[in-house]
This record gives structure tokens, C-alpha cells and sequence, in this order.
């Protein structure tokens, strides 16, 4: 059999073989108190707190020790109690803790456990080390003075970011978290994700955003969807009378280990533009203040009168105001697209051309982690979708291989084993590749010679080569085509070499929200009469303002100003990321809850209601 | 019946009297103890001779100068029990902060960098001279009660003293313990 | 050489202050001093740490006004951070400013000085505390508890605790108050309001009966400096910086941020607290008082309509308009109450404390930043230098009670003088409980908590020139 039966202060229990015995105690609703064991993260025994007595002799630690037939366990001693406030008392004198001060204080895994173990006095003196605050970066703050040394940053930054940034290093109580080679945090490789001071028992990392802003355990939490990007990140935000204090990843069970990126964790809360309170009229070179019924006036004003209208929404919003805002425009007999669904709309035609199934996408983003070989194709996905990113390098450090291919630098060059350089058209490197497939690998020796006789072709046959042997001597590659790729060709031969190989893809967009594939969009007039953008906290998206500039007149409604809005003739006020709710729809096309966080604070109190009104004023 | 209420005594030493202030705040509750016990004041640790002992000795405050250890001594030699209150006089508090540095070099600069160009750093027989470090009042004496917190809350403080009352001595458990 | 009396004194209880006397050859009096024996060594230990939490960090300097100190603090982080905050958060923070005020203020006068002015100064020190006015007047008593927790449970009810609250950040608050809480208080400030005007009236009646003059009781000329609103009015949180002459002539007006153009800092062998005066009369003649006397002294009058009457009445007390008597302390902190208590109605009706937005996001930078503010004792200013990543590399404050410091050894010093006349080798009976009554007229912060629970001992020793001690006396 697959379970063991053993003894827990008494109680006979039986577990799953491999568990270990806090697990199976914790499954038991018996909590044994730990500090560096984290659910997330691979286990080091590295506090001892977690000890146990093991057959009356022995005391070791829990969350390393494998459950067995007949074990005698005793989690609650006396003596265990006084080894713990030992221990406890040991962890807190050596550093410099200052409670009244900390940010962590009501927050703490420390704290907690002393107050648990009733510590009133100290029988050590106090130690007093000299550790210096280390502010450098934007959002975090790591201050070694109430760093415990329990290693989860440091796994965590490795384990689940697969980043590497962070290090225990020093020995004896000198031992320390180290970034890098010993850089300031904000000059380091990290990635601002956050990870660190989300598993961090105590007030040795945190953010500087979230500062005395409140303490969670006194907060209310909502658990919801983070709409930045297409990953569909599950969220815990906190927030303190309708504020937000914090966000947090809510996964911690998944393969993501709860982690968030910047856009999800912090962005929300760095700064921003000013909320858009009424709908703001640039006429005659003036500029008004309207009502947002007038500004629903004028705005299906002039829908009304004008013939070529463009519709264009952000991707960062719910499936609902999707719908809702294209049923309004169509009603004026808009064209409507979506940020990211004109690269969805190539990739559907490329598809039907070369007949590929959809059996070559894959369904869950998370098999990156399993692939042999990667073939990503544009590296900016390292800032634009550091979840993936980070799934990326967690494989290359199990020793998946990865290969580059990107107009500018490797955004991955210390992870990937091979950065392809290569400006436009990058197409003709993965057409080169597909030839040599179809073709058989002499065909290379014919190609470098035509290639040179047609001159100025960059792709150099040895890169051909080297992805043709890869791609060849796998049996599971998956190629991940990044957001800035849009020419049909690239996607074509892209495609192609999925097909001819039998890889899987990963295929991206500008959209966080994937019900862009579900909806009808059809790329919008580029000189309209009147544009009409949906921008929500969209503050500069490069097609947006180009649409701006070439319409005679143009709607912006938005949450904050933004270049956008002050490009536009009418403003109206929109909703932000926490005060939409409805669905989403992530990368692998599971729908998700989005819940509303905090009540709406700008000018509008409903966006589809307003579009519903705006629909019937034909 | 006045003979028979236990008298009481505080006395802050280097702390920002906040320990105190979240004693008032019991509010009403001070009128009932005002029936309870007999409030001396922390004169008793000044003349040792002509004053009777007390019986709860309540110190607020961390341990920064000569005069405070005295005073910490004296305390301790005149009353039966002895309460810390506070975070300071628990362990120390905030004003350990200042065990980072030499004694000599915060009086330099904070004196002599933050002030006019006349200034001298304070040094007369009339004032206390600064221990080397800020210390827990359990450095220099021993200790029967610890009521931790910066500051503990009333409801922590009036929980203390009742039990002191009912005779017992109170021990803070994790739902009233606060740093 | 001189001899020197020693008031060892308004200590241990008060906690940390001390008093003595320096007599010159004639046996008359030379210098009062008034010392401070504690160091708390804030300004260097924050030095290291990061702006944000320097609210937090710095409220520890007193128990008394912890909200004083943390919005000062935090009002230098949003300069440090070049923040501006919003108008609710504002409000708010002018909210819980003013339940501080309330509070320490009904504290100062209800439980330490009331019962000196009840059962007169001369009555046994046993009585003469909290204890003994529940038992001589119990509805004067309540009354105090009652202003104090009103004022405790606002801040409770906005920075979560009731001593060393947790609400301002830089950049704003951290919280709205909840709607109940509001609606809670709203419906006592009536109670409130009626309850200082009775005791304002109690007090007149007082002065009257009283045996000093209230006039001429540690009455000295100084200057006074205080905040004024953009009307000249009363301001506790934000405004200008005003010094008066003893006349009431205005010397100077200028933003606070630039006090240290009009303000020196002088520390002195004696006493761990420094000796700011007033630059432009040098450290000898620049003499000057903060708090509800300089306050009521300084301002053209007060925003809120009882207040302002009570005000108007209060100057018309006496032969001068401009109040030098310390004992007017307690007056003007009792018209403060009412104010407060009105303002804080008002407050309380402004739908922005509820709802409004209450914070912006914070960026570190290199800068200076300076956060002044009227605390219950008079002006409060936070100096703080940064750098990029919000290190604080410079700090500087300077508290109530150090404005007051060169008018408090004025005031003992007369006060030494009118009992001491070069006829003796003893310390003169009765001049123990008229220094305890001078002292606490000014209320200083590093006093207050221990001896509202008892009585406030003194001690004197009177030492010769060469150095004897004469005579020493103890009063418990
Ligand atoms: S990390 Fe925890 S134990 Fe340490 S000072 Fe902060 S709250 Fe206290
Ligand atoms: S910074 Fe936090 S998570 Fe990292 S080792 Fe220190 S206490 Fe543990
Ligand atoms: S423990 Fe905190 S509240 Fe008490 S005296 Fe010390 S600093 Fe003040
Ligand atoms: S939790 Fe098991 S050793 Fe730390």
C-alpha cells in the first residue's frame, strides 16, 4: 500500500507515503510551528523550529522528516517547547528587531510564533549588529536587520522565479542574504517581481508601496484575477476601508508558486495619473468640463453624424465590457477591433492556409516546464509576460535548451543557450530552417551560396543548422512566438516549422484578455471620422495614439490622464483594473472571476451601463 | 480600611510616557482603583529612609543614565513586586537604538552638528551621565512582571493590575501579548 | 562664586527634570535652572533609516502627543517625497490633530492642573491629583475623563491605537474613519462642548477667588510663537509661522519650512534639552513661549464661532489684552478644547473623512524636508535630510517644550526671586509647590503621565557658595 500508519501525540494517523510528517500533521489539523518551511517552496530545515520528538529519543526536524509505519511522534513536549523558545528567543536577539517600528509587526510568521510561545522576557543578551537598510530599489526595501536567515527568499527566487538574484552568503552570523555579486538590490538582475517578500516571514523584505498602509491580518481580501496580462494570475488584495494595502499572488498551490510580476503587484500601486472625475470637451481650442450625461450626449452626437467610425478597445478589460462596448459601436455602425486581436485575426488566416490544428497549441503554459527544447522567437516577453518568462527559466535551470531569436539583444542571455541576433526579416531565418527540414541538411551548403549571390542576407547557416539539429533531436520542443511578432509572413513560416516538426506552440498577444480569440473584430477604419477608444488604465499604446491623430474626431474614455487623453476632443471618465468585474478569459482558455476591489472613484459608476444608453441613442 | 489597600508606586525612567498614558486610558476604571489602592508616587525611590516600602513598584522606560539605574534600584529595594511596563523597560525598547553607536559621538552630534556654534555638549554634575548603552531594566534588576508593548493596551495593563490585586502574578498569554 | 540651590524635584514623578537655583555673593538670586536629564538620542538613531517609517519611529518621542509627532514627521516625508496629499487625507489628519489636542489637553488640565486650582495650591499633595478631585469634585473629574477619551477614541478609531496610533503615511493617510464611528461622535460633541464651557466658567470664578494674582503669577515678558491660518486665525495643522513681541506686535510671518532663518538652537553644559531663541534678538533677549498662551496671544482670532467668543472674552480679562501669567495656560488650553471639539463637528460632517481618496504613491528623492505643526504644547518641527533611495542622512526636532525652555527658566527664576531674598541659608517654605504650579503651567512633554496617578514630589537643596549643602527640603 501507498499509505503509512503512525502515531501523533497519541493519535494514531495515517498519511501518503513520502509526505512528510508535518504535512500528514497538518492535514490532520495538527499545526506544528515552522519558519523556514514554505508550501511554495522545497524544504532545507534550515530553523529547526519545526523539531518533534521522534520515538521518545530523538528530536528532529518535521518538515524534512519522512513519514514511516510506526512512528512515534511527540509535537508538544515541555522540553520541546522550551528547545523552541530557545530557538525563538536566539532568532530574535541576534538581529536587531524593533517591533514598534516594523512594518511587519501584526504581520509577522516571527512575532507570531513569540508571542505563541508567551516570550515576555529574554534570557540573551542582545546582539547588536551593524546591518545597513538597502532602499535602492523602486518598490522593495531589504533590511538585513530583521532577516532570520531562513532561506525562503532565496528559494523562492530561484525555485519558483527561476532568477537566481538572490543568495545566502558570509558565514557564522555574518551569514547573509547576498544580491548578485553583493549589488544594491535596485542595480541587480531582479526582476521586481516581488516573489521574495511575499514568502518572507517577516519585515526583513517588503514593499515599499504597501508600507504601514495597513496589516493584512486586519484587512479585507478579495480574491480575483489580475487583468495586466493574458497569464490570468490569480490575486489576493488586501484593502483597508475600500483601499487597496497590498497585493499578493493567491496561487500558491499552483506551479506558479503564487508569484506576480510587476504589473500585478506593484504597478497598481506606483504612481499614476489623475483620475478623470467628468467628461472633458476640447472644442475650439477650449477645453470644458461636461456632465457625463452630456458627455453621452455629445459623444453619440457624433456618432450619429459620421459614417467611418472606429471602435478600438483596450485588451485589458472583462469579457462584459467587451461585449457591451462592441454591442454600443456596432449600434452606430462602427468597425471594432481589440488591442491584440489583429495578431490573433493573422494567426487564424495563417492557420487555415498551412491547415494547422489546434493540437499544436499548447493548452497549458505551464508544460514550458517540461519541454526539451524552447525556440522563442522575440525576447521582450521577458518584460512583457515575466510569468512565462519566468516558467522559461525555471526550464533552462532543469536543463531544458533554449534558443533566441530576436531583433535586439537576448533579454534571456543568461539563461539561453543560444541568441540568434537578427533584424527583419526574421522570416527568412525560419523559412531557411524549414528548407533544410524539407529538404534534407546539404540543402544548407546550396543555400549559403545563393544567399550569398542574392548578398545581404544576414542569416547566417550555421544558426539554421543549429536549430535544425535541436528541433530534430528532441521529442518535445515548444516554440513561443512573442507579442511584437505581427507580419503574417513571420507567423507563416513559424507555423510552418511548428507543423513540419511537430512542435508545440505558445502563441502571444497584446490582449490580457484572451476572449479577444471569442469575439468578431475586424480592424477599424485608419482614418476615421470619429475614433472611439476604450482605453480603461491603458496609458500609451502606440496604436491608439496613431488612431487618435488620423480621426477628424476622437473619443478617449479612460480611468487617468494619460497622453492618450490629452490627445483627445472628448474624455470620459472609465473604470480601473479593481473596480471592473465580470470574467476573463487567460492564456491556457480558462475563464476566471474578476472581481470589483474597490468601489469606483472616478466619474463613471457603471461603463456598461453607459454603454447600454449609448447604444440606444441611434 | 485605607491601611489595608496595597499601595502602589510608578516611575518612568527614559521612555516617552507612553506607557502611562495608556494606563489612563483604562478611563473610569481609574476611579475604581482609586479605591483599590493607594497611589504613591515614585517619591518613594527617593528617600528610602522616611518612606514606607510599597508594595507594586511599576516602571516605565529604558535605562539610559546613572540616575536611572539608581532610581531602578531603589525601586527594586522598596517594593515586593516589580512590573515592567513597556517594550523600553521590558527590553529595552527603541532607545536601544542608540547601542549602535559610541555614547560620545551622539552627544558630539547631536549637540555640536545641530545646534549654534556656541553650543557644548552637556556634561554638568547636575545632569545624569549616559550609561554606555540604553538597557532592559532586567539588565540592572531583577523583574517580576513583564507587561510588553509599545505601549501595552489598557485592556493589557488593567488586566495586569487586577490580577496583581486578586494576588496573583500575571503572566501575558499570546492574545495580550504585544511588542 | 555662587551657591546653588538644588530643586532635585520635578523629576522622578515628572520624570526627567530638575531644578537649581545659583545664588550670587549677596545670597540673591542668579540663575534659575530649570535642567533636563534625560537624552533620548532620536536625532542620530533615525539617521539610517528609511522616510516611511520615520512617522512611526518618531511618534515614540512622546507618549503624550505620539499623533503630534507622527504627523509632523509625516508631513516632512511628504515634502521629502515632493507628495501632494489629498484633500481627505488632509482633512483626516487634521482630524485625528485635533482629538490629540483634545485629549492631552482635558489630560493637562482635568487631571494634573485642575486639582491645584480646586483645592488650592496649598492643600496636601495627597489630595491634590486626579484621586483627590474624583472625591471633592466628581463631576469635574468625569467630565475630564470623558474629553480625554472622546479625544483617545478618535485616534483609536483611526490609527487603530489609542498611544502611538498607526495612520499617517507619507503621502496621505492609511485609512478613511468608518461612517458608525463618525456618526458615534458626532452625537456627543454637544455634551462636549457644554461641558468646557462650564468649566471655562468654573474657571473665571476661580481666578477670581484666588488668592494669587493671576495677573502677576509667573508673569514674565516674552515673545510668542505659533501658526495662523491664511486669516491670521488659529491653526494647528498647517499656516504660517508667527512670532510676536510681548505686545503683540508681530516681529516676523514666514512658512515654517524656513524656521532656522528666525531660529537658532543653542545647547548649554546643564541640561540634555537645547535652547532655541529667536536669532534675530540673540540667545540672550530671544526669548520666546509656544503653546495655548503664545497661541491665544498671537492669532487674530479663531475659525470657529464658541471658541472665537470665548476668546474675545478671555483677552478682555485683566488689565492687558496680551496674557503674560502663566496660570492663563489653563484658560487658553480650555478655549483650544473648544475649538477642537468644534472643529472636529465639523470634520465629522465632511463626506471627504469617510470616503476620499487618501494617499498618493510615494518616490524617493534627494531632498530636505521640514514638517511643523502646532502640538498640544506649542510648535513642532521635523527637519529630515534624504537621499535618492529615502535614507534619512540628517534629522533634526525640535519639541514644544524646547521652544519653552529659556521661558521656563525664566519663569522659576522669578519665581525663586520673590521667595528668595539674601536673608537665608534655608529653602523658604511654600516655594516647592509654587515651582511644581510654574512648571506645570507649561505642561512640558517630558512630564505629565506619572505623577497624574500621584503627586508631584520636589526636592531642594540649598548649597553654599563653597560648595555646602545648606539645607534640603522634600516635598512628597
Ligand atoms: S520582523 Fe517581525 S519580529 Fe522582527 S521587528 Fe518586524 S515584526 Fe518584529
Ligand atoms: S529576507 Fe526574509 S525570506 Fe529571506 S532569509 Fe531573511 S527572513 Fe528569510
Ligand atoms: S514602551 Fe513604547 S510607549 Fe512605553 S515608554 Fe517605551 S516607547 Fe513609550
Ligand atoms: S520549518 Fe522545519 S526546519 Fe524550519
Amino acid at each position: 500500500m501507498n499509505t503509512v500508519n503512525f502515531n501523533v501525540d497519541g493519535q494514531d494517523i495515517s498519511a501518503k507515503k513520502g509526505m512528510t510528517v508535518m504535512e500528514a500533521c497538518e492535514e490532520h489539523g495538527i499545526t506544528i510551528p515552522k519558519l523556514c518551511q514554505h508550501e511554495a517552496l522545497e524544504n532545507v530545515m534550515a530553523c529547526r523550529l519545526c523539531s518533534v520528538e521522534v520515538n521518545g529519543k530523538q528530536i528532529l526536524p518535521s518538515c524534512g522528516l519522512q513519514v514511516d509505519d510506526g512512528l512515534k511522534i511527540q509535537t508538544q513536549t515541555d522540553h520541546l517547547k522550551k528547545y523552541r523558545r530557545k530557538i525563538l528567543e536566539l532568532i530574535y536577539r541576534s538581529e536587531n528587531h524593533y517591533c514598534m517600528f516594523c512594518e511587519s509587526d501584526g504581520d509577522c510568521e516571527l512575532q507570531d510564533l513569540m508571542y505563541e510561545h508567551e516570550i515576555d522576557r529574554f534570557e540573551f543578551p542582545r546582539m547588536y549588529p551593524e546591518w545597513p537598510v538597502d532602499s535602492s530599489h523602486d518598490y522593495i526595501i531589504k533590511d538585513s536587520n530583521r532577516c532570520i536567515r531562513c532561506g525562503r527568499c532565496v528559494r523562492a527566487c530561484d525555485e519558483v522565479v527561476g532568477n537566481h538574484t538572490l543568495s545566502l552568503g558570509g558565514r557564522g552570523i555574518n551569514n547573509r542574504i547576498i544580491v548578485d555579486a553583493g549589488v544594491p538590490l535596485g542595480e541587480s538582475t531582479c526582476t521586481s517581481c516581488g516573489m521574495c517578500l511575499q514568502v518572507c516571514p517577516t519585515g526583513a523584505i517588503f514593499s515599499k508601496l504597501s508600507m504601514f498602509k495597513g496589516v493584512k491580518k486586519e484587512c479585507d481580501m478579495t480574491t480575483t484575477t489580475c487583468l495586466s496580462c493574458s497569464m490570468g494570475c490569480g490575486t489576493n488584495v488586501y484593502t483597508k476601508t475600500g483601499h487597496i494595502v497590498e497585493i499578493e499572488g493567491a496561487d500558491i498551490h499552483k506551479e506558479s508558486g503564487g508569484q506576480l510580476c510587476e504589473f500585478g503587484r506593484f504597478k497598481p500601486l506606483a504612481n499614476k495619473g489623475e483620475r478623470i472625475k467628468n467628461v472633458i470637451l476640447r472644442e475650439d481650442g477650449e477645453e470644458k468640463e461636461l456632465s457625463l450625461s452630456e458627455g453621452l450626449e455629445k459623444a453619440s452626437e457624433m456618432l450619429v453624424k459620421s459614417y467611418r467610425i472606429s471602435a478600438y478597445a483596450s485588451g485589458d478589460l472583462t469579457c462584459e465590457d467587451l461585449d457591451a462596448f462592441a454591442y454600443a459601436m456596432r449600434a452606430h455602425g462602427a468597425l471594432f477591433d481589440v488591442v491584440g486581436a489583429k495578431r490573433h485575426r493573422f494567426e487564424t488566416e495563417v492557420k487555415r492556409r498551412i491547415n494547422m490544428i489546434e493540437g499544436h497549441f499548447v493548452t497549458d503554459i505551464r508544460e514550458i516546464m517540461k519541454a526539451d527544447n524552447i525556440l522563442l522567437y522575440d525576447t521582450s516577453i521577458y518584460h512583457t509576460h515575466p510569468i512565462l518568462a519566468s516558467y522559461i527559466r525555471r526550464a533552462t535551470s532543469n536543463g531544458t535548451k533554449l534558443i533566441t531569436i530576436d531583433a535586439y539583444e537576448d533579454k534571456f542571455w543568461n539563461h539561453s543557450d543560444k541568441s540568434i541576433t537578427i533584424e527583419s526579416p526574421k522570416t527568412q531565418l525560419t523559412r531557411l530552417v524549414n528548407q533544410v527540414i524539407k529538404e534534407g541538411k546539404a540543402s544548407i551548403e546550396d543555400l549559403s551560396r545563393v544567399s550569398s549571390i542574392l548578398g545581404g542576407l544576414r542569416v547566417h547557416p550555421k544558426d539554421v543548422m543549429e536549430i535544425v539539429n535541436l528541433l530534430e533531436e528532441a521529442t518535445y520542443d515548444i516554440i513561443i512566438i512573442g507579442d511584437e511578432i505581427i507580419d503574417r509572413w513571420s507567423l507563416r513560416h513559424i507555423f510552418e516549422l511548428a507543423k513540419l516538426e511537430g512542435s508545440y506552440v505558445i502563441s502571444l498577444n497584446h490582449a490580457g484578455n484572451q476572449y479577444i480569440k471569442n469575439l468578431e473584430t475586424e480592424g477599424v477604419y485608419e482614418e476615421p471620422e470619429v475614433a472611439y477608444i476604450l482605453a480603461g488604465d491603458e496609458e500609451d499604446q502606440a496604436d491608439m495614439k496613431e488612431l487618435i491623430e488620423k480621426a477628424d474626431f476622437s473619443i478617449v474614455q479612460s480611468a487617468r490622464r494619460s497622453e492618450l487623453t490629452e490627445m483627445a476632443d472628448l474624455v470620459i471618465p472609465s473604470l480601473t483594473m479593481f473596480e471592473r468585474e465580470g470574467t476573463t478569459i487567460d492564456i491556457n482558455g480558462v475563464k476566471n472571476k474578476v472581481e470589483r476591489i474597490t468601489e469606483p472613484k472616478g466619474g463613471i459608476r457603471s461603463e456598461i451601463g453607459f454603454f447600454e444608453e449609448l447604444a440606444k441613442m441611434r | 480600611m485605607a491601611e489595608n489597600k496595597p499601595k502602589v508606586a510608578t516611575a518612568c525612567m527614559c521612555g516617552c510616557s507612553g506607557c502611562h498614558m495608556s494606563f489612563l486610558d483604562v478611563d473610569e476604571f481609574v476611579k475604581d482603583l482609586a479605591e483599590l489602592v493607594e497611589f504613591q508616587s515614585s517619591h518613594v525611590i527617593m528617600d528610602v529612609k522616611e518612606i514606607e516600602k510599597v508594595d507594586i513598584g511599576i516602571m516605565e522606560g529604558t535605562i539610559t543614565n546613572d540616575e536611572n539605574v539608581e532610581v531602578a534600584k531603589k525601586m527594586r529595594e522598596n517594593c515586593d513586586i516589580l512590573v515592567a511596563w513597556g517594550d523600553c523597560a521590558c527590553f529595552g525598547g527603541i532607545m536601544t537604538m542608540r547601542n549602535f553607536e559610541k555614547v560620545d559621538k551622539i552627544l558630539e552630534e547631536c549637540y555640536l552638528e545641530k545646534s549654534d556654534e556656541e553650543s557644548v555638549v552637556p556634561d554638568d554634575e547636575l545632569i545624569p551621565t549616559l550609561t554606555d548603552k540604553a538597557k532592559g531594566l532586567d539588565e540592572i534588576i531583577d523583574v517580576d512582571v513583564y507587561i510588553p508593548g509599545c505601549p501595552p493596551s489598557a485592556d493589557v495593563i488593567r488586566y495586569g493590575l487586577e490580577k496583581l490585586l486578586e494576588g496573583e502574578i500575571p503572566k501575558l498569554d499570546k492574545d495580550k501579548l504585544r511588542y | 562664586m555662587g551657591e546653588i540651590k538644588e530643586i532635585n524635584p520635578v523629576t522622578r514623578v515628572e520624570g526627567h527634570g530638575k531644578i537649581s537655583i545659583h545664588l550670587d555673593d549677596d545670597k540673591q538670586v542668579k540663575e534659575a535652572r530649570f535642567h533636563v536629564t534625560e537624552f533620548r538620542a532620536f536625532e542620530k538613531f533615525v539617521e539610517g533609516r528609511v522616510l516611511w517609517e520615520m512617522p512611526e519611529m518618531t511618534s515614540r518621542i512622546c507618549g503624550i502627543c505620539p499623533v503630534s509627532h507622527e504627523l509632523a514627521s509625516a508631513k516632512a516625508c511628504d515634502e521629502l517625497v515632493a507628495a501632494d496629499i489629498p484633500e481627505a487625507a488632509h482633512k483626516i489628519r487634521e482630524l485625528i490633530h485635533m482629538a490629540q489636542i483634545l485629549q492631552s489637553h482635558s489630560l493637562s488640565f482635568f487631571y494634573l492642573s485642575s486639582p491645584d486650582l480646586v483645592m488650592g495650591f496649598d492643600a496636601s499633595p495627597e489630595e491634590r491629583n486626579i484621586f483627590g478631585l474624583m472625591k471633592k469634585d466628581e463631576e469635574l473629574a468625569n467630565r475630564g475623563i470623558k474629553l480625554r477619551s472622546f479625544g483617545q477614541n478618535i485616534i483609536q478609531a483611526l490609527g487603530g491605537k489609542k498611544v502611538h496610533p498607526e495612520l499617517s503615511v507619507p503621502g496621505g493617510v492609511n485609512q478613511n474613519l468608518l461612517r458608525d464611528k463618525g456618526e458615534e461622535f458626532l452625537e456627543k460633541t454637544d455634551e462636549l462642548k457644554s461641558y468646557i464651557q462650564d468649566t471655562l466658567s468654573l474657571l473665571r470664578d476661580l481666578y477670581e477667588d484666588m488668592d494669587v494674582d493671576v495677573e502677576e503669577f509667573a508673569s514674565h515678558e516674552t515673545g510668542y510663537m505659533g501658526l495662523v491660518d491664511e486669516n491670521g486665525h488659529l491653526e494647528f495643522y498647517d499656516g504660517d509661522l508667527r512670532i510676536v513681541d510681548g505686545e503683540g506686535t508681530i516681529l516676523t510671518e514666514i512658512d515654517p519650512k524656513r524656521y532656522d532663518d528666525v531660529i537658532g538652537e543653542r545647547s548649554l553644559n546643564w541640561s540634555y534639552m537645547k535652547f532655541p531663541y529667536y536669532k534675530k534678538l540673540g540667545f540672550e533677549n530671544g526669548v520666546y513661549r509656544v503653546g495655548p498662551l503664545a497661541r491665544l496671544n498671537l492669532i487674530d482670532g479663531i475659525s470657529t464661532e464658541l471658541a472665537h467668543e470665548e476668546w474675545i472674552r478671555y483677552k478682555e480679562i485683566g488689565s492687558k489684552e496680551i496674557k503674560e501669567g502663566s496660570l492663563f495656560y489653563h484658560y487658553a488650553r480650555l478655549i483650544e478644547s473648544l475649538h477642537t471639539v468644534e472643529r472636529i463637528e465639523e470634520l465629522l460632517q465632511d463626506e471627504d473623512i469617510y470616503t476620499g481618496k487618501i494617499n498618493v504613491p510615494t518616490q524617493a528623492r534627494e531632498a530636505r524636508g521640514v514638517g511643523v505643526i502646532e502640538a498640544p504644547r506649542g510648535t513642532l518641527i521635523h527637519d529630515y535630510v534624504s537621499d535618492a533611495h529615502g535614507v534619512i542622512k540628517n534629522a533634526n526636532f525640535i519639541v514644544a517644550t524646547g521652544h519653552n525652555n529659556l521661558a521656563i527658566n525664566k519663569s522659576i527664576q522669578s519665581v525663586a526671586e520673590e521667595y528668595i531674598d539674601g536673608s537665608h541659608e534655608e529653602i523658604p517654605e511654600g516655594i516647592l509647590n509654587r515651582l511644581e504650579s510654574v512648571i506645570r503651567c507649561y505642561d512640558p512633554c517630558l512630564s505629565c503621565s506619572t505623577h497624574a496617578v500621584g503627586n508631584m514630589p520636589l526636592m531642594v537643596d540649598l548649597v553654599s557658595n563653597d560648595g555646602r549643602l545648606l539645607d534640603s527640603k522634600e516635598r512628597y
